[in-house]
């Protein structure tokens, strides 16, 4: 299991597409705060209307909306909370898996790991090392904007940033390990890929839900993957916090399972 | 089925009555192959025969649905068994965007190798140390299936399984291929060889197997082979109809094979000069005759053609 960690460790190292995505979370974040800049201060404000932009507030009246947020609702609300990075990370996931199959080298693999669980435990770690690359550089990076534009906004503490980088990381882990189960299901780049958009997006459980709450039947919208990865709690002050987690750990557990059965069931 | 040279050799690959069915439909029936340590078994067969998913099997890709494989006398699936055979199935597995040295490490990992100079000394023995930076996708297919074989040979196993290897390889590049597993051999490995260029297989091969329609019709070792590829006598006429009419009638034992519109194949023909007055005398034009030695195409396709004629009653095979 560790030699195929080791494996696909060296070649995501070497794949262009874990670069791409990279610098999509960085023109975003980039964008982002530009515009936050250009609303919310009055240095961007000036800038603005020098230049010709139509902005709906008084020059030089501060945004009052931006006193409230911190450096980590900024990183929520950049990336995070509207699914952007589930995206992301859910492209990445079925292009990297998929691969395997549409390369041909699923065959050199299995050939000599014939206890299939292995593949899948180390698709699982390895897709969660890249997560956590991913979101602390994209954090850090986000400080470093928050840094170069004022700062925008205060710092946040280290007794929030890690409780919520932690449940970040499980729900967009379990989110990665459901595109894996597609690409284990259907093989294809396409299908893994449409299905992060999709699901990654919202679009789904928000018609879903539109449809179930006719009926009222609404419950069960808390216990997607969706939902708990947009309203992770600001802070971590009660066990209750942690429900969100528990139930993407509940789904990292299950869709990794299943990925092994789907794995198993089918010859190469 | 199971031949009987070099027995004091061991078993490296035994199936028993092994089955795959797809659907309910068999790709592979109650196949019992016997395949000895050293050997080069040349394994043929029509397209969908059933080559690949036996090779799938053996290979751990593909999973019975009955019967039972042993490899160097163990069950499939053993690590230690694992790690001893090479493949080369269908086409090489490389991704596109690494390069040839970069393929080769991705294969090591997945074995655990840590000497990265293997993976220089396969390349350079197969030609391809002079890649340098070029992708896989940017790769021929020759290339690309030299480096299938290179990628087989990681981890020196005991045991190649290669499915058309020298499928798109240039002569040079199969005379090539052909030395390396000759070389390989004496070292002492043992191949599983699908291909469907029978001349090349001829030259490499100790033993053959026969699969049709998922069922091994023949297991053959080169010697066999050579014995059972007896002259045979060659008739070219204008009426083929008739002159197998007058050849069953006076010539019972000849065993003739219509082979197009004008050819007819004599397998046991003792006086070809008696034929060829009986034909004259009944006015029937002769083109051509006279005899020949079969090579492995033609007994592979004399030996299909058999058993097609036996399933559908005729009687006329070798």
């Amino acid at each position: 299991m560790f030699n195929l960690l080791r494996m696909d460790l060296y070649r995501m190292k070497r794949s262009k597409s874990v670069y791409v995505s990279f610098a999509i979370l960085v023109a975003v974040t980039i964008l982002c705060f530009w515009m936050l800049w250009i609303v919310g201060t009055s240095q961007g404000q000036a800038y603005a209307f020098r230049s010709g932009m139509n902005l709906t507030v008084t020059p030089g009246e501060e945004i009052p909306q931006l006193e409230d947020y911190d450096s980590l609702t900024l990183f929520r609300e950049v990336d995070m909370d509207g699914g952007t990075y589930s995206i992301i990370i859910g492209i990445l996931t079925a292009i990297f898996v998929c691969l395997d199959f549409n390369s041909g080298f699923m065959k050199n693999i299995m050939a000599l790991h014939p206890d299939r669980w292995k593949y899948i435990a180390a698709k699982m770690m390895s897709v969660g090392i890249l997560n956590i690359v991913l979101l602390t550089l994209h954090f850090l990076f986000c400080c470093l904007m928050n840094s170069a534009w004022g700062p925008l906004v205060p710092f946040a503490g280290l007794k929030d940033i890690l409780p919520y980088m932690a449940s970040a990381w499980v729900n967009t882990t379990a989110f990665s390990a459901m595109i894996i189960l597609v690409c284990m299901l259907t093989r294809s780049t396409a299908a893994g890929v449409m299905a992060a958009l999709l699901l990654g997006s919202g679009v789904i459980h928000t018609l879903l839900y539109q449809l179930t709450s006719l009926f009222g039947l609404t419950g069960w919208y808390e216990y997607t993957l969706y939902y708990n990865t947009s309203y992770i709690p600001a802070s971590f002050t009660s066990l209750a916090d942690w429900k969100g987690t528990g139930i993407a750990l509940v789904y990292l557990a299950l869709y990794s399972a299943l990925s092994m059965l789907a794995l198993t069931k089918r010859d190469i | 089925m199971d031949y009987k040279t070099e027995s004091q050799k061991p078993l490296i690959v035994e199936t028993r009555a092994l089955t795959k069915t797809y659907k309910g439909k068999a790709a592979v029936s109650h196949l019992d192959m016997k395949i000895r340590e050293g050997s080069i078994y040349g394994f043929i067969g029509r397209n969908g025969a059933g080559k690949s998913t036996t090779l799938k099997m053996l290979c751990g890709l593909a999973k019975p649905t009955a019967g039972e494989i042993q490899l160097f006398g163990k069950a499939t699936g053993d690590p230690m068994v694992t790690r001893r055979i090479g493949s080369l199935i269908e086409s090489a597995g490389l991704y596109p965007g690494m390069t040839a040295r970069q393929n080769m490490i991705m294969k090591a990992k997945c074995l655990g190798l840590a000497d990265e100079n293997q993976v220089d000394r396969l390349l350079s023995l197969t030609g391809l140390s002079q890649t340098g930076n070029k992708k896989a996708k940017q790769f021929s297919m020759g290339m690309r299936q030299r480096l299938g074989i290179a990628m087989a040979l990681l981890g020196n196993p005991d045991l190649l399984i290669l499915d058309e290897p020298i499928n798109g390889l240039d002569p040079e590049g199969v005379r090539e291929i052909r030395h390396l597993i000759l070389d390989l051999n004496e070292e002492g490995k043992t191949f599983i060889i699908s291909s469907h260029i029978l001349g090349e297989l001829s030259k490499l091969s100790s033993h053959y197997g026969i699969i049709k329609d998922g069922s091994l019709v023949e297991q053959i070792s080169r010697e066999e082979l050579e014995t059972k590829c007896a002259d045979y006598f060659r008739l070219e006429v204008n009426d083929t109809r008739r002159a197998l009419a007058l050849i069953e009638e006076h010539f019972p034992q000849a065993k003739p094979q219509v082979q197009d519109a004008r050819t007819i194949h004599l397998y046991h023909l003792e006086d070809s000069a008696a034929l060829n007055r009986l034909l004259i005398e009944n006015k029937i034009q002769i083109y051509a005759s006279g005899f020949h030695h079969m090579d492995l195409e033609e007994y592979f396709l004399a030996r299909m053609d058999g058993i097609q004629n036996s399933e559908k009653g005729e009687g006329k095979h070798v």
